[in-house]
């Protein structure tokens, strides 16, 4: 997948919308992610994040009641292509409401989210933490990983939250952008959007990050986005078997003849010769007398 | 389970000893279900397998026909290009020849072809990469 562009960051206090304006250079097809943090109070100060008419969720985390994530995706029609801005809303006015988005390409048409998580850092009072989230390998390269990151701090003051790095998603260069943040009194607020493309699928089980100060509390959710997976094989060839046919009967009449098998006249070669030639000589003749026998 | 349907063969002969004509129509290729199992002489025709296509696939209409003689390897071959459907969620394992008349149940089944392994496109692109000597072959 590809991430084409990105919308500034839109934030609003003590008001139910919130207004993105629309990444440049939306068409008909294109993946839109929505980040969407809210803070505000507690008890009846609280307020939910509302799932937009017309895009799905990709997940929703809060802390307290008082912090509220949600991560909201659409695959733009013409409609979307036309819009300059997106208005998200929330059920209570109180206090801040941040929204950014981004728009991707490639993503897989038929199913465009693959997983989503929250996490809850157990390190607390420190500016850096790691992230813990159930284990997840996506089927194919090319992912879209996001994730929406809040912290918090009740310590009071010490200025505005900044993020410095984000990592540990194998294959992946995220991303971020602060989205929401508040400093004063006694509470400190940051928001992150992230984000990132796996170049090679491999296990997320988290990732680390670290801030210019410490904050109490880290937490967030995790949403993976899937490019389409391709498959292509080939054939064994089907081949017919070469058919036998057996004898089914004998025959009773064998007729033919021969062809003459004729020996070919060799002449024999000479080998050698005698070099060593003996005169004959003569013999006595046998002295003994014949006699008569009995028949 | 790999090969050819009898009918297929059956029409084939008869048509080629003037027995019976060669149906007409549109050559064609289905994706089927890692579940089907080929019987080559009770599955005849399209309707008795069409509830075997790889769910989310669609037939698809052959292109390239080469029906070639192999004399090194003594054979017939049946080659085409390279069929794909996108995009498509499913799971298949063998390929599926026959010529559909435009009825089902008299459109005759001609070859199953064994994949070389079990695909499975997710919102993508699937394709049978034709082996080189085609999906069928007929020796002699």
């Amino acid at each position: 997948m590809v991430v084409e562009s990105v919308s500034a960051v839109a934030t609003s206090n003590d008001a139910t919308t919130v207004v993105v304006t629309a990444p440049t250079g939306i068409i008909a097809g294109d993946l839109l992610v929505c980040f969407l943090n809210s803070y505000s109070g507690t008890g009846s100060g609280a307020s939910s994040i509302l799932l937009k008419s017309g895009w799905s969720s990709a997940g929703s985390n809060e802390w307290q009641t008082r912090l509220k994530q949600s991560i909201q995706y659409r695959v733009a029609d013409s409609s979307d292509a036309a819009a300059s801005t997106f208005t998200f809303t929330r059920d209570n006015d109180f206090e801040r409401f941040s929204g950014y988005m981004i728009r991707a390409s490639g993503q897989n048409a038929s199913v465009p989210l693959g997983y989503v998580d929250t996490y809850s850092s157990g390190t607390i009072n420190s500016a850096s933490f790691s992230a813990t989230v159930d284990a997840y390998t996506p089927n194919t390269d090319g992912a879209l990983v996001v994730i929406n990151y809040a912290g918090f701090s009740n310590s009071g003051g010490g200025g505005f939250p900044t993020f410095s790095s984000y990592a540990g998603i194998p294959n992946t260069t995220l991303v971020g952008i602060l989205t929401a943040g508040g400093a004063g009194g006694s509470t400190s607020l940051a928001g992150a959007s992230v984000y990132g493309i796996q170049s090679t699928d491999s296990e997320i089980t988290g990732f680390t990050a670290n801030l210019n100060r410490a904050l109490e509390n880290h937490y967030g959710q995790i949403a993976v986005f899937l490019p389409p997976v391709n498959q292509s094989g080939t054939n064994t060839l089907v081949e017919t078997t070469t058919t036998t046919f057996t004898q089914a009967g004998t025959c009773d009449t064998i007729g033919g003849t021969n062809i003459l098998a004729e020996a070919t006249g060799v002449t024999l070669a000479q080998t050698g010769k005698d070099t060593t030639l003996t005169q004959w000589t003569n013999e006595a003749k046998p002295s003994t007398t014949w006699v008569n026998e009995t028949k | 389970m790999a090969g050819f349907y009898s009918k297929g063969l059956e029409v084939a002969v008869k048509a080629v000893t003037g027995d019976t004509a060669a149906p007409t129509g549109t050559l064609k290729g289905a994706f089927m279900a890692t579940g089907y199992t080929q019987d080559q002489e009770a599955h005849q025709f399209f309707a008795d397998v069409s509830g075997s296509v790889a769910s989310g696939t669609t037939v698809r209409t052959i292109a390239g026909l080469d029906v070639r003689v192999d004399a090194a390897n003594n054979r017939i071959e049946i080659d085409f290009t390279d069929p794909s459907e996108t995009p498509v969620t499913a799971s298949t394992n063998q390929f599926m020849l026959y010529m559909d008349t435009g009825t089902p149940a008299t459109s005759p089944l001609i070859a199953n072809g064994a994949l070389s392994a079990t695909l499975s496109p997710i919102g993508g692109t699937l394709t049978l990469t034709v082996n080189a000597a085609g999906l069928a072959a007929i020796n002699y």
